[in-house]
């Protein structure tokens, strides 16, 4: 247990070794570069960082800390001494000692239990590695030393009081009272070590704990603390370093310039070196850069320079200077213009230390703030007199004074919330290091623009995506020496990270000159991880194929490292970017390298938005979100507007996205869009998709301050937050995640579907992708029919539904609807009662129409079809997953009552087909009244096609692709009458196809119908340029059966 | 204030800020209130729980409304309108709670307060502190945790 449980000194000692740990990596890293060069500052800057952690963790108790610390500043001191040198290897655990340092000091509550055998061991081998024989048995020797009577004694690490004597310090052994040395002198205890280490370093200390007594004693009044102190400070003025401790209290014992009066501890003689001073020497004493009273501490030096030693020493470390150096040596290389240093950089592995975040401000800028704050009551106190004296003019002047003050308060406080993003580049050289050293590459990193500076919820929040980013280019990017070389690189690559301001951004770039990403390669990755179809990824540019990589489980690697992982990450580097309001964007260029940019804003706390209106209420949406405002008048409404059930969607510049209403969402009530009126409609991009939404009221752009909402109100993700508005009203502020999330648009299907749906429709290329319409059969029986098949769908009460005669029907427009239940036909669940009913209203054969009952919820959604057939039956195709759900495909040629009983048509318009005997599908052996050759690679449109066909009466025979069309039609050129087929197929499309038939001397006349999901005129002029017939589009059955009708000789019986 | 109990001189005393819910008198320490306002305009949060009436702008800060008869699962009254609101500072915020009229603050003594009577639903139990008897008036003492924190915090409680 810690001897002094004092939190705030705890909290404190915590907060400082952090800021030490914080350039430790970098400077080691510098270390290690110029290995052979003037390194002597930064080994000493490393060195006093563990030495001061060290002596704070001594202090504290916590001893694991301690014990690390120790060691490594042993092994730093004999760096500093040119003893050893700071290869890659020692810098390696050099690194991890700190690394470890940092985790012990972050959960410091548990350091205790900590095993650090591994690294002790490895430092104590570098220590003993470069000692003469005799010497490396003291590293793990402890002496005890006693004082003058032989009432205390202190242990210390023999290795430790002899590297002293031999470097010549003054070493004491000192005894001070807790509460009359310390307390007395007004200061801390934790002020009183930081003093004394900037003079010496504390070999060793101890609570005596037995001199205070125990609780039935009487109240002690002495807390004994003693320590073994090493210092250069000689006898003359160590009274002052320890002001107020009885000179009997602090006992010389080695005195360098002296040897003979070293006093050998009573206790194992002979164990520490008696050899005087060298000049391989130490500079001096450790010194904290904030040495509290340097003064005195040259005066102190002055002492031991008066040996030659000493002075030879002082010649190369500078010596003379101890008492400017604080001024002139500042602790962290710091760009000037950073008023704040982040104290929290470790903030993400300190959840367990409950260490409060502080910010550290200049004082120029609080004074700035200071004398704001003054002018601010001095305004206010001017208007509050001027509205009491009613003088117009004055309230005006004071008002005005008022709004320059506010302004430029806000100014100064936000600059205290500003960072160099160089905080975070810090941490970058270490990784980049890590990741060349596992990879055997070799990776030069360079930054630019460590000063720029950025809002300190930015700079904290752009930590992991750069670090991912990083990696990326280092591991995926970079190629190894072997590679570049082959490549007519040089061996080493460069990875180059920038920041910089840009029109009131931040972009920080990170290029490298790697081998670059493929778009092919990704494209491909993409595809065969099913992340999305092979028919979008073609349409694709080659700069939206290298976006793909932030999908989620996306990874280009081969082989998986354990750097870069397993193909999380870039999809996290995204999400938290946009989290950001920031922006990221790829460029590559294979062979030649890859830049990722980022764009972020320079603060969160002051958003530019856009207010709108819902009804009464005010809410705001972040500028970053939207994309653009549209404006719809009442008559464009029913052409732009689709709707779907309760669903709407919208096309724009044919992207159909999906749009909500934002009085109904934020309401979660049902509330219609407002009729005959012009709507405004604002799109958003939200991190997965893009939607639109409709509100009442569009008001003026406005800079808000965010306020965070209370905790009853977590649960509502809609929000970002609220502001106070200039005429103090409240408005909310929207998150268009949760927005998204709320109306269910949060499924990347959804909107991903739509705009393949409006791709293909822009391009008319062809693809096995369906609209699908979703309804409720039974309680949980989903069925999926393609949308082109319905021509309404109508709600209607149980009550309309009519039976003739065992015969379902409604009265619909002038005449009877035969209606349908799903469960007549086909093994499934009845409707149960209590559902709400639609009636999906299709076209049947001969023109007539028909009604499927179902129930509500419905559903539209865009679908590759991949059918499984396994549960197909009748009026039942099979099955696909729609939404995850397994969804039942209806067949609604089988379903189709005309087709099925040849009943006469109801009040459905009559076509030039509607005297065909529909019961020829009940009679095989009828004459067929055609020969059709269906051409169609998907097996469930192939069904669909035949299953229609033949309910007309038609002899089909069907073939996969237009090479087997292409072998049935020449060994029997003769055998049909029309030919109907799919233009996207494998070996020989149906365009292909098409053109070699028209070549064929005898099958130049054959009717040739291409059927498509959705054609668009440039297709439908290649097509006829090919010499295609006609074009239908698939499954719209009453059009293709009148078509193929057409195109068919008349009838022999007719 | 002749009308309060005797003080005890051993038991600490407590301010107590008196109000009514439906015509019952419910206390809460007064220190814990920052001050008390008169409800004007709030801007409403739909979907939020039923009981939160909105939030208002309290000088440039964002304050959550709970109706406290909601709250305790009561019946309160309709009006909204410049009804008084407690404004309680509960961990880094303030909670605005909407009562129906405010009373005296009382001083009492902590061995005055008895014991929640064993007959009250469980669920308004969790809300109480106490009773108090003061003059002819029977006041509960509120649990200020019980009705500030969210469901979350008290279930992780």
């Amino acid at each position: 247990m810690p001897p002094l449980e004092d939190d705030e000194i705890l909290k404190e000692f915590i907060l400082e070794c952090r800021e030490h740990l914080e350039t430790i990596e970098s400077d080691l890293l510098k270390i290690e570069e110029n290995a052979d060069g003037d390194v002597d500052e930064l080994v000493n800057t490393v060195f006093r960082a563990a030495h001061s952690i060290k002596g704070g963790a001594g202090f504290m108790g916590l001893s694991a800390i301690q014990e690390l610390a120790h060691k490594t500043e042993n092994v730093l001191d004999r760096v500093r001494s040119k003893e050893i040198h700071p290869d890659p290897e020692l810098i390696n655990i050099l690194l991890q000692s700190f690394d470890r340092l940092r985790d012990l000091l972050n959960d410091y509550a548990n350091s205790e239990e900590s095993d650090n055998t591994d690294l002790l061991k490895a430092l104590t081998e570098i220590l003993s590695g470069n000692l003469p024989a005799e010497e490396k048995a003291s590293l793990q020797e402890t002496v005890s030393v006693s004082s003058d009577d032989g009432s205390w004694r202190i242990d210390v690490n023999s290795y430790d009081l002899a590297q002293s004597a031999r470097q010549g310090y003054f070493v004491y052994l000192v005894r001070l009272d807790l509460i009359h040395h310390i307390e007395a002198r007004g200061c801390r205890p934790y002020d009183f070590i930081k003093e004394v280490t900037s003079a010496g370093t504390i070999l060793a200390s101890q609570f005596n704990l037995a001199a205070v007594g125990t609780l039935d004693d009487e109240p002690s009044k002495v807390v004994p603390l003693e320590l073994l102190y090493s210092t250069i400070v000689g006898p003359e003025f160590v009274d002052g370093l320890f002001e107020g401790v009885p000179l009997e209290n602090i006992h010389l014992l080695i005195d360098p310039q002296d040897p003979g009066k070293i006093m050998p501890p009573p206790n194992p003689e002979g164990e520490f070196n008696r050899e005087p001073p060298t000049e391989r020497a130490g500079p001096d004493a450790p010194r904290s850069p904030e040495a509290p009273e340097p003064e005195r501490a040259a005066k102190s030096a002055a002492a031991p320079e008066d040996s030659p030693q000493e002075a030879s020493s002082l010649a190369t470390s500078g010596e003379g200077q101890v008492a400017t150096r604080p001024e002139s040596k500042p602790e962290k290389p710091q760009p000037e213009n950073a008023r704040v240093t982040r104290q929290e950089r470790a903030g993400e592995r300190s959840a367990s230390t409950p260490v409060e975040e502080t910010v550290r401000v200049s004082v120029s800028v609080l004074e700035n703030l200071m004398g704001l704050a003054g002018e601010l009551v001095l305004a206010r106190n001017e208007m509050i007199e001027a509205l009491r004296i009613k003088d117009e003019k004055l309230t005006e002047s004071s008002a005005s004074r008022i709004n320059t003050v506010s302004s430029e308060l806000q100014e100064s406080i936000m600059q205290t919330r500003m960072q160099p993003v160089g905080n975070v580049f810090s941490k970058l050289p270490r990784l980049v290091r890590d990741i060349a050293a596992s990879n055997g590459k070799k990776i030069q990193l360079e930054t630019v623009g460590d000063d720029v500076e950025m809002d300190k919820t930015i700079i904290e929040g752009i930590g992991d995506p750069l670090t991912h980013m990083i990696r990326n280019s280092a591991d995926h990017g970079i190629e190894s020496p072997a590679e570049r070389e082959a490549a007519g690189k040089p061996a080493t690559g460069c990875v180059a990270v920038t920041a910089r301001h840009q029109a009131g951004h931040v972009v920080i770039e990170i290029a490298d000159d790697g081998k670059g990403m493929d778009p092919e390669l990704i494209a491909d990755s993409a595809v065969r991880k099913g992340k999305i179809a092979a028919d979008v990824v073609a349409r694709l540019s080659e700069k939206e194929k290298l976006q793909l990589i932030f999908l989620p489980g996306l990874s280009t690697a081969e082989q998986i490292t354990d750097v870069s992982g397993r193909g999380v990450g870039m999809d996290v580097v995204k999400t938290n970017i946009d989290r950001l309001g920031g922006q990221v964007d790829i460029e590559s260029e294979v062979g030649v390298g890859t830049r990722f940019r980022v764009s972020l804003p320079l603060t969160l706390a002051i958003m530019p938005t856009l207010l709108v209106g819902s009804g009464e209420e005010l809410f705001a949406i972040p500028q970053t979100n939207i994309q653009e405002l549209i404006r719809l008048e009442a008559d464009e409404r029913e052409k732009r507007i689709e709707r779907i059930s309760n669903r709407f969607a919208i096309s724009i510049r044919d992207r159909l996205i999906p749009v909500v209403y934002l009085p109904a969402l934020v309401r979660g009530e049902d509330i219609p869009l407002p009729e005959d009126r012009t709507l405004t409609l604002v799109i958003v991009e939200s991190s997965k998709l893009t939607y639109g939404v409709f509100i009442d009221q569009l008001f003026d752009t406005e800079e808000i301050v965010v306020r965070p909402l209370g905790r009853h109100l977590r649960n509502c993700p809609e929000y970002a937050g609220a502001t106070v508005l200039g005429n103090g009203r409240v408005a909310m502020i929207l998150d268009v995640n949760g927005l998204a999330g709320l109306a269910g648009l949060e499924s990347l299907e959804q909107t991903e579907r739509a705009q393949e749906l409006a791709d293909t429709q822009a391009s008319g290329r062809d693809t096995d992708e369906m609209q699908l319409l979703v309804f409720q059969n039974g309680a949980n029986e989903p069925c999926a029919i393609p949308l082109h098949q319905i021509k309404r769908i109508e709600r209607i009460e149980a009550d309309q539904v009519e039976n003739l005669g065992g015969i379902r029907a409604m009265q619909y427009l002038d005449g009877e609807l035969p209606l349908v239940c799903l469960s007549d036909l086909a093994q499934v669940e009845t409707i149960p009662d209590e559902a709400a009913l639609i009636v999906l209203v299709l076209g049947g054969a001969n023109g007539t129409e028909y009604g499927l009952l179902g129930s509500l919820p419905v559903d539209v959604t865009q679908q590759a079809l991949r059918v499984d057939a396994h549960r197909a039956q009748r009026g039942i195709s099979g099955t696909v997953r729609v939404n995850g759900k397994t969804t039942l495909l209806l067949n609604a040629a089988e379903i189709d009552p005309e087709a099925l009983r040849a009943r006469p048509a109801l009040g459905g318009h009559s076509s030039s087909a509607s005297d065909l005997p529909g019961a020829a599908i009940d009679d095989p052996g009828a004459e067929a009244l055609g020969r059709v050759l269906i051409v169609e690679d998907s097996h469930f449109f192939r069904h669909q096609l035949e299953t229609l066909l033949k309910a007309e009466g038609l002899d089909v025979t069907s073939a996969e692709d237009g090479q087997a069309a292409w072998e049935i039609l020449e060994a029997d050129p003769g055998a049909f009458d029309l030919l109907v087929t799919d233009l996207e197929m494998p070996r020989m499309g149906g365009l292909e196809l098409t053109r070699q038939v028209r070549a064929h001397s005898q099958l130049g006349e054959l009717p040739i119908i291409a059927v498509t999901t959705l054609a668009d005129e440039e297709d439908i002029k290649r097509g006829l340029q090919a010499g295609v017939t006609e074009y239908q589009i698939k499954l719209d059955g009453d059009k293709l059966r009148t078509a193929i009708m057409n195109h068919l000789p008349l009838p022999a019986h007719e | 204030m002749n009308d309060l109990a005797p003080v005890s001189a051993r038991k600490p005393i407590e301010m107590l800020a008196t109000f009514s819910l439906n015509g019952v008198a419910y206390g809460l320490n007064s220190l814990l209130l920052k001050e008390v306002i008169r409800l004007q305009r709030y801007t409403p949060v739909h979907r939020a729980d039923p009981f939160v009436v909105g939030i208002i702008n309290l000088r440039g800060k964002i304050v959550t409304v709970i109706d406290l008869a909601g709250r305790l699962g009561i019946n309160g009254i309709e009006e909204t309108d410049n009804r008084p609101i407690l404004i309680v500072p509960y961990e880094q915020e303030q909670i605005g709670l909407l009562v129906d009229a405010m009373d005296d603050v009382v001083h009492i003594s902590e061995d005055q307060v008895q014991p929640i009577p064993s007959n009250i639903d469980r669920r308004l139990a969790v809300y109480m502190q106490g009773v108090v008897r003061v003059g002819e008036r029977l006041v509960t003492i509120l649990n200020p945790h019980a009705i500030l924190a969210d469901e979350a915090e008290k279930n992780s409680d």
